[in-house]
């Protein structure tokens, strides 16, 4: 949060805050304790307003809060009116045919009284769709995956549905994903269809990682951290009184 | 407010242990060195030198981190991280010339110092005095200098 930006200030359930500029009103939320429902949100990702658990009331309309900066003072939002609860429920239905057997969303369907719709549930690979995976690859440097697709069909996967060739295989995706339904193993690197070598430390011989993602993090030297360590340690060892200090 | 450093003296590390499990305890709740962010590193011909992070001026790892994961506290130059915003791709790991970066597979997140926020346990156990929490005076700072000038080659030859 930038604090140089000006407030704005409103009120979510009756309740008044005083936010910065920019804030979204999921944030604005959480520094009053009200918690709002939701599972494509990533405190560290940019929001994308994927699974519509968030949303809020405010005037007769529905947003999602986690994508709504707020611009203006004077906002009267509502987290759980009938409205709300109304929308929130036949989001999770719609959720709900999509990932049958997801615990949160099984707890949520239940405060919300919602279960699924035999109609919709063609197709429950348990993928929610909220592309946490996709915007974790971006944030991480790469564009492997992507949302490809529209409507019911649309799935998470590389170009052409194939192993994503600009993947490096450093399983930021897979640890993102709220479901854990992203198949990977370390150790062979397996992602996305695709297997990585991988390169050992050449002093200890443990994992460092796959070459890709190395050559995407800038770094010349596959020494682990371990020995990254002993190597410029030898050099202090043997500094004089009170020599060697660090902020 | 004067800065406060941790000042590192290899020639007066017993190799106790004791700052490793301090750290680790205070995150882990239980005494799991492997989980510490001060490490000591052994030596074949004797010796011992305690290492943690520099809290680095240029910071490669705060310069890689997209997700705000990684930040310094302005006023205290010291940087620590937030577990939540970690997507977990280990850039950090990977540029840290140093080695002083941790991804805990357990916990899930990374793992680095951040002076436990002002009153770090490694300094407070430690007792040879090889580590101590000082002010950051101007002689400290010059110290500083002359024990970067020392491994300098050494980073420069790994990492050209």
């Amino acid at each position: 949060m930038d604090h140089t930006l000006p407030k704005v200030t409103g009120t979510i359930d009756g309740h008044e805050f005083e936010v910065c500029h920019g804030t979204t009103l999921l944030e604005a939320a959480k520094t009053l304790g009200i918690k709002i429902p939701t599972l494509c949100h990533h405190p560290g990702l940019p929001p994308d307003g994927n699974c519509r658990l968030c949303l809020v009331e405010t005037g007769d309309k529905l947003l999602a809060s986690c994508a709504f900066p707020i611009r203006a003072s004077g906002g009267v939002y509502l987290t759980h009116s009938p409205l709300v609860f109304e929308a929130r429920a036949f989001v999770l239905k719609l959720l709900l045919s999509r990932a049958p057997n997801n615990k949160e969303l099984l707890k949520l369907a239940e405060e919300y009284g919602a279960q699924a719709d035999p109609r919709l549930s063609d197709d429950p690979d348990g993928c929610l769709r909220c592309a946490r995976c996709v915007r974790a690859c971006q944030a991480a440097g790469s564009q492997a995956i992507a949302l490809i697709g529209r409507g019911r069909g649309r799935k998470v996967a590389g170009p052409f549905f194939e192993p994503p060739l600009d993947c490096v295989g450093c399983l930021a995706c897979a640890r993102s994903c709220p479901t854990g339904l992203i198949a990977c193993g370390e150790e062979p690197r397996v992602i996305w269809g695709r297997q990585f070598d991988l390169v050992k430390c050449p002093q200890c011989g443990r994992t460092v990682g796959t070459p890709e993602e190395l050559k995407r993090a800038g770094i010349t030297s596959w020494l682990c951290p371990d020995c990254r360590r002993r190597e410029y340690s030898q050099a202090l060892k043997n500094l004089p009184e009170a020599s060697f200090v660090r902020n | 407010m004067t800065q406060k450093t941790i000042q590192v003296t290899p020639s007066r590390c017993i190799g106790c242990l004791n700052c490793e499990l301090a750290c680790a305890s205070r995150d882990w709740g239980q005494y799991f060195p492997a989980g510490s962010k001060i490490n000591l590193v052994f030596f074949q011909d004797g010796g011992q030198v305690p290492v943690t992070c520099f809290q680095c001026q240029e910071a490669p790892c705060l310069k890689v981190c997209q997700t705000g994961a990684l930040n310094r506290n302005e006023l205290t130059g010291v940087i620590s991280t937030d577990p939540d915003r970690c997507v977990g791709c280990r850039t950090c790991v990977s540029v840290c010339p140093f080695g002083n970066i941790n991804y805990s597979k357990i916990g899930r997140r990374i793992e680095k110092c951040d002076q436990c926020q002002g009153q770090p346990r490694c300094a407070a156990v430690c007792p040879s005095g090889a580590l101590s929490y000082v002010d950051d005076l101007k002689i400290v700072q010059e110290r500083r200098r002359a024990f970067a000038e020392s491994f300098k080659e050494v980073v420069k030859e790994a990492f050209k």
